[in-house]
């Protein structure tokens, strides 16, 4: 037997633990702890493991409306276990890998040989004395909002923590973690650190393949595309005076046109245009996806230059209690689409004279490059406030101004869509279904989705191999791919009563307006009062569909008590709700090419939540949320909407990272449609009862 | 899963404009929830508690090659078959709190043969678990875990053989452990707890023992395999009131709890449910083939009562204790897509009485193990029926194209392959393991079996449809000398359709088993042993009686002619008799072992089996096989 212990680790690092938590500021304890955390994570140099064991049955009763042809109750079981290894030669090099594990408990007779599957794999490295920092493989990116951002499609006021934990566990298996985006490729930084004292120059190169020129995996519609696609990031920064930074980057998506050419040719040879003697076909680009399918030749190339101005109060005085923060962007993009034309001709022989069609043909591929197309946008917030052990106040404002054709590929990509995890045909696909459940199975068979629309899973497919092919089968809201702007035009982002301001984050183009936040700590911190507000229209008409601007609006408030800290509660008791409006209107509309004077769109979204701690390790978490949805033309509701999520959890603390949980999740929902006169209803009904147990190690 | 942000790495600029910025910033918040992340960090590390290493290496060259002048060979096919790999179960015991901790086996298995071509080796996981205890009297597992309850409740029966050869029980002990098979403990995939406070220095108890499990899903799982219950080729059921599919869930629960006093009494009860879940139910798989419709529930209802006559008589050489349990089943069929019962519940009783009776001294030993078995026909339990050996063609499958012509019960017994390769026909598979092994731990349905392997009980003793005595004799001096006998007079309740009369097995056998360095105050074991047991089988139908005879010769011997070095050898005669039809094997194997410990050990085998059947078929396989095996 060989046994690697943590355990005198795991002690020192508790002694060292112990001192910050008793600083007096709590985010200067909070700094220090996390340095000690990281400091003493980069001195386990050697071999080590880590990572989480879960075992997990989550069963989902459709009601009666939401089945269709398909079974009544879905039940997930499974136990899994995601491992991290990590090889570390020195303090400053690693080489991580993390792969899962997963059983399903049904299949097992059945599957003797349970296959991995790899989730990470990343060398990174702090070299040169802290002045060259290197990640290949596997990386997390992002630069700014306008720019290279995962935006949080839903950030509900006070979402409860019960569903807050669940998103982030559904976002997670999709690599998507705060506003980062997964990439493959590599991340490079060079740092003048503080060789010039206060004063820090650096430059940044990140590159990563988006895609490859075949079928993948089959997984995602888009995956025919038939190019390579790459980013880049160029970044040059400038840190002085501990809080002032500027940055400018110069980011690039493009399609690499010379790895599509045979896909091309051999789609087109199968459309039958050779059959003449002297075919000749340009194509045009609105014809593509109907010549071929599924598909596209269209190239695109997307580039963007972006400025970044940061100021920070607390870089300057760590100690002051003023919050005084601006960030401003500016960014210009340019996008072009090329598309291939192609001349074809039979080959002739001739045979004694006599012209003779071979069958073979000769193609000749041009490519057509269209005009490039340049917009603009700005952003700038600014962060004001004074906070003290005990009360702050904290105002954001955030102004963004963002012309029609700009083009962000990396920030405007949706990395959430409205998904069934459950439910069957019978129902609508609700949005906290696809919000918050997921499912990993290991299944033979294939799932076809859709990334950058809002429909529903398809049924999934066998994948016609033998049974000792298990590939991972996803039913997720989720995933991390980047899109562009012709696939994203495809698919116009539909009207999404969870988020009506911006579809797309602060990137959403044809956006002009502002938003802002009000945020109160009083009472020891027992109270937390929090406002928001936002007005924006768009820039430009749309194309044939409107004949004026839409404007938007949003504002709304929410308060939370958190009694365990008032009334020094050793356990948890907090109680929270929060009420938002959004609103898009826009009068004198046009409803494909109906006339009407006023068309509006309003949701209402409600939160309210609470944990109340019923001994040391045993917290009960409360959750409700409502989003309520209309819209409206000349004041006649066309399409309703009304989604209920309740649930609550019972989470028992069994030792350090392993605990015990039971859950009661119901999604009840009703939508209408106004079909001629009369109004049709489809219902959404999910009772989902789940036992989860997770070991940290 | 908590993310560490490791190295103290570009973060130092990135962190200030991660700060910067972050969008409606919500003061307070913010510093909760990144109090939140550093408790979960801690945690985390605490939770780093160690990682215990064990593991296995297997390397083995095995060829197996028929004379190429047998009639039962396809001369246009290759006449061997070889198996060659190396492999490694490498078992991971993370954090091995006490409460808490995580089990994972994993298989690295490399062919020769696919070396060249297989460039991307898949490994798997072998087994997955969570387990914990509390002290004494509490334990859990998650995932993976193995149990059972009793014979007639939770069991799993495995095929027993009377002094089978050490050379032979070897390779058995493999093939099962494939399947984590091992002492009647039925394998299954998820919760399984057990409290037990014990009193009165431990010789007092209350055990409270639970379990669920998932058993099927509703998807297309394995045409040819188990999972296809009555859809299976090999599998018919004898208790006919139910039929088992994969196109719902099924789910089986069960509790036990006993009450032992003093050591002396026993008294407990047991209930178990396997059920199809009819709200899962698809009405095709997702290859779009039909899935079945009929569905069953069924209970189990247990109690048991024991006595340790000996102990009550404070008598110390006496071996005097009984354990009677009945259990009563009820299955119920149902139409899946309607969600209705088809026809009316279905009632069966088993009932089992285990008596020993003996005398036991420091060196002998003299037993004699009584059983009654009175099953009815309609009794139904699957988690304690299902069968574990399914005879299954292992070696030669190309050369016949699994039609049986050189099917042999040393090859299903005794031989299993983990990633097999097809030379032609097939191309499955090529990458990804396609395992040949006659063990299996489903949870399926049971029939008559081969009567020579599988006995008289097919089905353990939990078999439906059988009454009768079965009764074991045993005398045993120190570890010298063993001898055995083994008589079953089992009758069936009630005769199948068809039938004039129930069906009469029998039993009878003995064995010897010597160790003749004794006699001869040699320093190393020479042990030899020899069993014969014979079983019939008797039924009567148009008027006439129809016979069936199979009889099971054994012969070991063992031989450690030096401290490391031992020589092995084992024969095996089968002889079955169908009517007309004569089946006759001849299995022989001998080698030479090097062994640095039990678990580490060279071995060199060489073997042939010969069959020869009336209806024509015949055949001899030569083996030559060198296996290395070491655990850590």
């Amino acid at each position: 037997m060989y046994t690697i212990s943590n355990i005198k680790f795991s002690s020192l690092l508790v002694a060292s633990l112990v001192s910050p938590i008793m600083a007096t500021s709590t985010t200067d304890k909070q700094a220090e702890t996390q340095k000690v955390l990281n400091d003493a994570e980069a001195k386990n140099i050697g071999l080590s493991f880590n990572g989480v064991a879960k075992s997990k049955v989550e069963s989902a009763d459709l009601g009666a409306a939401s089945v269709g042809s398909g079974a009544e109750r879905k039940t997930q079981a499974f136990i899994q276990s995601d491992i991290t290894i990590e090889g570390r030669p020195s303090q400053n090099l690693r080489a991580k890998v993390e792969f899962r594990l997963h059983q399903d408990w049904s299949n097992y007779y059945d599957e003797g040989p349970r296959p991995f599957i790899n989730r990470w794999f990343s060398l990174d490295g702090n070299v040169l004395d802290g002045h060259f920092q290197l990640h290949v493989g596997d990386y997390f990116y992002k630069n700014t909002p306008l720019t290279g951002w995962a935006y949080d499609h839903a950030d509900f006021l006070y979402e409860p923590e019960l569903f807050a934990q669940k998103k982030v566990e559904a976002k997670t298996e999709q690599r998507l973690q705060g506003n980062e985006r997964a990439l493959q490729g590599f991340s490079f930084r060079g740092t003048t650190a503080e060789v010039l004292g206060d004063f820090e120059l650096a430059a940044t190169i990140d590159w990563a393949r988006l895609r490859r020129p075949w079928w993948s995996t089959g997984i995602y519609q888009y995956d025919t595309y038939p190019t390579e696609k790459f980013f880049y990031d160029l970044g040059f920064e400038v840190h002085a005076l501990g809080g002032l930074s500027l940055k400018a980057n110069y980011l690039r998506t493009f399609d690499n046109e010379e790895s599509s050419r045979s896909y091309n040719v051999q789609n087109l040879k199968g459309a039958g245009i050779f059959g003449s003697s002297k075919a000749k076909l340009i194509l045009q680009e609105d014809e593509l996806g109907q010549a071929t399918g599924k598909a596209l030749m269209v190239y695109e190339d997307n580039s963007i230059v972006n400025a970044n101005l940061a100021f920070d109060m607390k870089g300057l005085n760590p100690k002051s209690n003023l919050v005084l923060k601006l960030d401003a962007e500016w960014a210009q993009s340019s996008w072009q689409a090329s598309y291939d034309t192609l001349y074809a001709d039979t080959l002739i022989d001739n045979f004694f004279g006599i012209a003779t069609p071979r069958g073979d043909w000769i193609g000749v591929i041009e490519t057509i490059e269209n005009e490039t197309i340049t917009a603009q946008a700005i952003r700038a917030s600014l962060d004001f406030g004074v906070q003290n052990k005990s009360n702050g106040f904290l105002i954001n404002g955030t102004f963004f101004d963002v012309e029609k054709d700009y083009v962000a590929d990396l920030a405007q990509s949706r990395t959430y869509r409205k998904n069934s995890i459950y439910s069957g045909e019978g129902a609508f696909t609700g949005i906290f279904e696809s919000m918050y459940l997921n499912t990993f199975q290991v299944k033979p068979s294939t799932e076809v989705t859709h990334f950058e629309d809002n429909t529903p899973l398809e049924d999934p497919a066998y994948n016609g191999t033998n049974n000792y092919f298990r590939a991972g089968y996803e039913a997720t809201g989720y995933n991390p791919i980047v899109s562009t702007k012709k696939e994203r035009d495809a698919q116009p982002a539909s009207i999404n009563p969870e988020n009506l301001f911006q579809s797309h984050g602060y990137a959403t183009s044809n956006r002009s307006g502002g938003d802002g936040q009000l945020n109160l700590d009083f009472a020891n911190r027992a109270f937390n009062i929090i406002g928001v507000g936002g007005y924006a229209k768009e820039k430009q008409l749309e194309r044939f569909s409107r004949d004026k601007e839409a404007v938007f609006m949003k504002y709304g408030g929410g308060m939370k008590l958190r009694l365990s800290g008032a009334a020094l509660l050793s356990n948890d008791l907090n109680f929270y709700g929060s009420f938002v409006q959004q609103k898009r209107t826009q009068d004198k509309g046009k409803a494909f090419g109906n006339a009407i004077d006023k068309s509006s769109d309003v949701s209402n979204i409600i939160n309210a939540g609470s944990e109340i701690g019923l001994g040391k390790d045993l917290t009960l978490h409360l959750g409700y949320q409502q989003i309520s949805y209309n819209h409206k033309n000349n004041d006649i509701v066309e399409t309703s909407l009304d989604e209920y999520n309740v649930g609550g959890s019972l989470k028992y603390k069994i030792d350090h990272g392993s605990y015990l949980k039971l859950g009661y999740n119901y999604i009840y929902g009703e939508q209408g449609v106004l079909i001629g006169r009369t109004e049709q209803k489809s219902v959404l009904e999910l009772k989902i009862p789940s036992a989860e147990y997770t070991i940290l190690f | 899963m908590i993310k560490t942000n490791i190295l103290k790495n570009k973060k130092s600029v990135s962190l200030i404009l991660g700060g910067l910025l972050a969008l409606n910033t919500v003061y307070a918040s913010d510093v909760l929830d990144k109090q939140q992340s550093l408790e979960e960090q801690y945690d985390a590390f605490l939770a780093r508690n160690g990682i215990e290493l064990h593991g296995q290496l297997r390397g083995e060259w095995t060829e197996f090659t028929v004379d190429k002048n047998a009639n039962s060979l396809n001369k246009q096919i290759e006449n061997s078959e070889k198996t060659q790999f190396a492999n490694f179960d490498l078992d991971f015991r993370f954090r091995p709190y006490e409460i808490s901790s995580f089990r994972t086996i994993l298989r690295f298995h490399q062919n020769s043969q696919t070396y060249f071509a297989d460039r991307n080796r898949p490994i798997s996981s072998r087994w997955m678990s969570m387990d914990g205890k509390n002290g004494s009297w509490f334990g859990y597992n998650l995932g993976d875990f193995k149990q059972k309850y009793s014979p007639l409740t939770l069991w799993s029966p495995e095929t027993k053989m009377l002094m089978e050869p050490k050379i032979f029980a070897k390779e058995r002990q493999q093939a099962m452990a494939e399947y984590f098979l091992s002492d009647n403990e039925r394998v299954l995939q998820g919760f399984n707890f057990n409290i037990a406070p014990n009193f009165e220095d431990g010789t007092s108890e209350i055990r409270f023992e639970g379990f669920g499990a998932r058993i099927q899903r509703p998807e297309y799982l394995d045409p040819q395999g188990y999972m296809g219950g009555s859809a299976s080729p090999f599998m018919t059921s004898l208790n006919d009131s139910t039929s088992y599919t994969s196109s719902t869930d099924q789910y089986a629960a069960g509790s036990n709890f006993d009450m032992i006093f003093a050591g002396k009494f026993l008294l407990g009860a047991t209930y178990t449910y396997q059920w199809d879940d009819a709200d899962s139910y698809v009405s095709s798989w997702d290859n779009n083939v039909i899935a079945p419709a009929k569905g069953s529930r069924i209970q189990n209802f247990g109690s048991k009562l024991g006595l340790d006559v000996a102990k009550i008589a404070s008598h110390e050489n006496l071996v005097f204790d009984a354990l009677t349990e009945m259990v009563f089943s009820s299955a119920k069929a149902v139409d899946l897509a309607s969600k209705s019962s088809i026809g009316s519940e279905v009632w069966g009783k088993a009932l089992l009485a285990d008596i020993n009776l003996g005398w036991k001294t420091k060196k002998l030993h003299l037993g004699i193990n009584t059983k009654y078995v009175r099953n009815e026909k309609h009794f139904n339990n699957p988690l304690a029926q299902s069968m574990t050996f399914l005879p299954e063609r292992i070696m030669h499958i190309d050369n016949d194209q699994g039609g049986g012509e050189l099917k042999s019960f040393a090859d299903g017994l005794y031989n299993h392959v983990y990633h097999y390769t097809p030379s032609r026909e097939t191309n499955q598979a090529q990458y990804n393991p396609y395992e040949k092994n006659s063990y299996t731990n489903a949870t399926g349905v049971c029939d008559d079996g081969e009567l020579l392997i599988h006995g008289i009980m097919s089905c353990g003793l939990a078999t439906p449809n059988r009454t009768g005595l079965d009764l074991d004799l045993l005398v045993k001096y120190d570890e010298i000398l063993e001898v055995a006998g083994q008589f079953a007079a089992i009758e069936e309740l009630d005769k199948f359709e068809g039938n004039d009369d129930v069906s009469i097995f029998a039993k009878m056998g003995g064995g010897l088993k010597l160790d003749v360095s004794s006699f001869l105050n040699w320093k190393y074991p020479l042990e030899t042993s020899v069993s014969w047991v014979k079983r019939t089988k008797e039924t009567k139908i148009n008027a006439a009686t129809q016979e069936e005879e199979a009889t099971l010769l054994n012969i070991g011997g063992y031989y450690a002619v030096h401290k490391k070095f031992a020589l092995l050898a084992g024969y095996q005669k089968f002889d079955t008799k169908d009517g007309s039809i004569d089946f006759r094997e001849h299995h022989f194997r001998g080698g030479l072992e090097f062994s640095m410990a039990e678990d580490l050990y060279l071995q060199y085998v060489t073997g042939m089996v010969d069959v020869k059947q009336s209806s024509g078929g015949q055949f001899t396989d030569i083996l030559n096989q060198v296996k290395i095996l070491a655990s850590f």
